[in-house]
C-alpha cells in the first residue's frame, strides 16, 4: 500500500478568469494545490482524472448548468465522494435547496468574503480526509495492519472483474499458520498475536506493492496478486513460506511457525466467480494441510480420467 | 491615470493599500477594456443571453478585487435583464450605467 502524503488539490470549475486568479493568490499559504477548469466539461474530466480533495462548482457554466455538472459528478463513481461547494451569484433558496439535494457539501452566494471562503474550503477538506479515513480503517485488520475480510471480498469480484476485461493474468493464495491454536495454547495469546503480525510483515515483506494481502479470519489469510500468473505467484509463495519457516521470535525463541497454502490463477479457473476462486484455493489449501503442512498445492483442473470416472 | 473623454472621476480598487494584491488588480483593471468591448460587441449583436453572461461574470468578481460598485452595476444590469420582457429601457439604462463605470476604472 504506497499512500504519498500530497497537498489537497482543490479543483475551481468556473468561467470568469479573474476569480481562479483571486482565489489562487489567496490560497497560495494554505497548502492547497490549485486547479481550473472554465467549463463543465473540462471540469468534469478534470475532477475524474485527478480525483480532488474538493470542487468548488459555478452554477453558471457556458457549457452545462451547474445543477447538472453536479448531478453528473454524482453518479460516476470516480468522482461521488468528492465533495462539491456550489458558487453562485443567485442566492435565493431554491438554488441553495436544489444544490444541497443534489449532494453539495456547501454553498457560498459570490461576491463572497475570501476569510470565510478559506475557512469553508478547510472544513470540506478536512471532513473529506476524516471520511476517507474512516473508510479506510473500517477495511483494516486493526492487529495485523492488512486487509481485512470485507475489503478482500469487495477486492476480489474488482480485481476478477478487471483481469477478465483486459485479459490479464492473476492469482489467489489462500494460506494457513499451521498448528496455531497450539501457539496460543502453549505460548499465550500475546505470542500467538506476535506470530499473526510476524506473518503479515513476512506478507508485505514478499509482495508487491500492488498485492492485495488480507487476513481473511484467525489464522487464515488471503492474497490477491494482479498479473502474476501460477509461475510468479508460484514463486512469490515458496519465499513466504521460506521467511515464515526461517523467522526467529526474539521474544519467544522456542516457537517456530510454518504455514500451508493455496493457489489458483486465472489460467485454471478463468471463468469462474469469485466463490469458485476461494473454494478451489481453499481445496488446495486442504491439500497442503492434509499433506503435512508447510507446504503449497497448486490449483489443478480435474484430470481427463476423473472427468470419465464422474461421468461413468 | 484620468480618462480623457470625461471628466468623472477614475474609480480606484478599495483594495489599492493590499500591496501583495497590486499585480492582481493591475492585471484586472488592465482586461477591463477587454470587458467592455465583449459587452458592446454582444450588445451590438443583440445577444442579451450573453450580456447577462458577462454581467453575471462581473458581478461575482469585482468585489474581490475590491471594485464593489461595479459588482453592484453589474448586478443591477443582470436583474433588468431577469425582469425585461418586450421594454429593454432599464435594461438600457442599466447597460450605459455599467459601461460609464467600467471606463473610470482605473489602477
Amino acid at each position: 500500500m504506497l499512500t504519498l502524503e500530497l497537498q489537497p488539490v482543490l479543483l475551481l470549475v468556473d468561467d470568469e478568469p479573474s476569480i481562479h486568479r483571486l482565489l489562487a493568490f489567496k490560497l497560495k499559504n494554505e497548502g492547497i494545490e490549485f486547479l481550473s477548469a472554465f467549463d463543465a466539461t473540462e471540469g468534469f474530466e478534470l475532477a475524474a482524472s485527478n480525483r480532488p480533495a474538493l470542487i468548488l462548482l459555478d452554477v453558471h457554466l457556458p457549457d452545462r448548468d451547474g445543477h447538472s455538472t453536479l448531478i453528473a459528478l454524482k453518479n460516476d463513481p470516480r468522482t461521488k465522494d468528492i465533495p462539491v461547494i456550489m458558487l453562485s451569484g443567485d442566492s435565493d433558496s431554491a438554488t441553495k435547496v436544489r444544490a444541497f439535494e443534489l449532494g453539495a457539501m456547501d454553498f457560498v452566494t459570490k461576491p463572497c468574503d475570501i476569510h470565510e471562503l478559506k475557512a469553508r474550503i478547510q472544513s470540506a477538506i478536512r471532513i473529506h480526509s476524516l471520511m476517507q479515513m474512516l473508510e479506510k480503517r473500517a477495511q483494516i485488520d486493526a492487529l495485523t495492519g492488512l486487509w481485512n475480510r470485507a475489503h478482500f471480498n469487495e477486492r476480489l469480484a474488482t480485481e476478477l472483474n478487471q483481469a477478465r476485461r483486459n485479459n490479464s493474468e492473476m492469482s489467489l493464495i489462500v494460506c494457513d499458520l499451521d498448528h496455531f491454536k497450539k501457539v496460543n495454547d502453549t505460548f499465550g495469546h500475546p505470542a500467538g498475536d506476535a506470530v499473526l503480525q510476524g506473518f503479515a510483515k513476512v506478507l508485505t515483506n514478499e509482495l508487491r506493492s500492488y498485492d492485495v494481502p488480507c487476513r481473511y479470519g484467525g489464522e487464515e489469510f488471503a492474497i490477491i496478486l494482479p498479473d502474476a500468473g501460477l509461475p510468479a505467484s508460484m514463486a512469490t509463495c515458496e519465499r513466504i513460506r521460506k521467511a515464515i519457516e526461517s523467522k526467529r521470535w526474539p521474544n519467544y525463541p522456542d516457537i517456530r511457525a510454518t504455514a500451508s497454502f493455496g493457489i489458483t490463477d486465472t489460467g485454471l479457473e478463468g471463468a469462474g466467480t469469485p466463490e469458485a476462486w476461494i473454494a478451489a484455493a481453499d481445496k488446495c489449501l486442504y491439500d497442503s494441510k492434509q499433506g503435512g503442512r508447510n507446504r503449497i498445492t497448486q490449483y489443478a483442473p480435474p484430470t481427463p480420467q476423473h472427468r470419465l470416472s464422474i461421468a461413468g | 491615470m484620468n480618462d480623457s473623454s470625461s471628466n468623472t472621476p477614475v474609480l480606484r480598487s478599495e483594495l489599492s493599500h493590499e500591496t501583495e494584491m497590486e499585480d492582481l488588480i493591475r492585471m484586472f483593471v488592465d482586461e477591463i477594456p477587454q470587458r467592455i468591448q465583449n459587452f458592446r460587441c454582444a450588445w451590438d449583436r443583440g445577444n442579451l443571453d450573453e450580456v447577462r453572461r458577462l454581467a453575471h461574470q462581473l458581478k461575482g468578481a469585482a468585489p474581490g478585487y475590491g471594485f464593489t460598485p461595479l459588482g453592484t452595476s453589474a448586478g443591477a444590469l443582470e436583474s433588468a435583464l431577469k425582469q425585461a420582457d418586450h421594454d429593454l429601457s432599464a435594461v438600457r439604462i442599466e447597460f450605459k450605467a455599467l459601461i460609464q463605470l467600467c471606463s473610470r476604472v482605473a489602477y
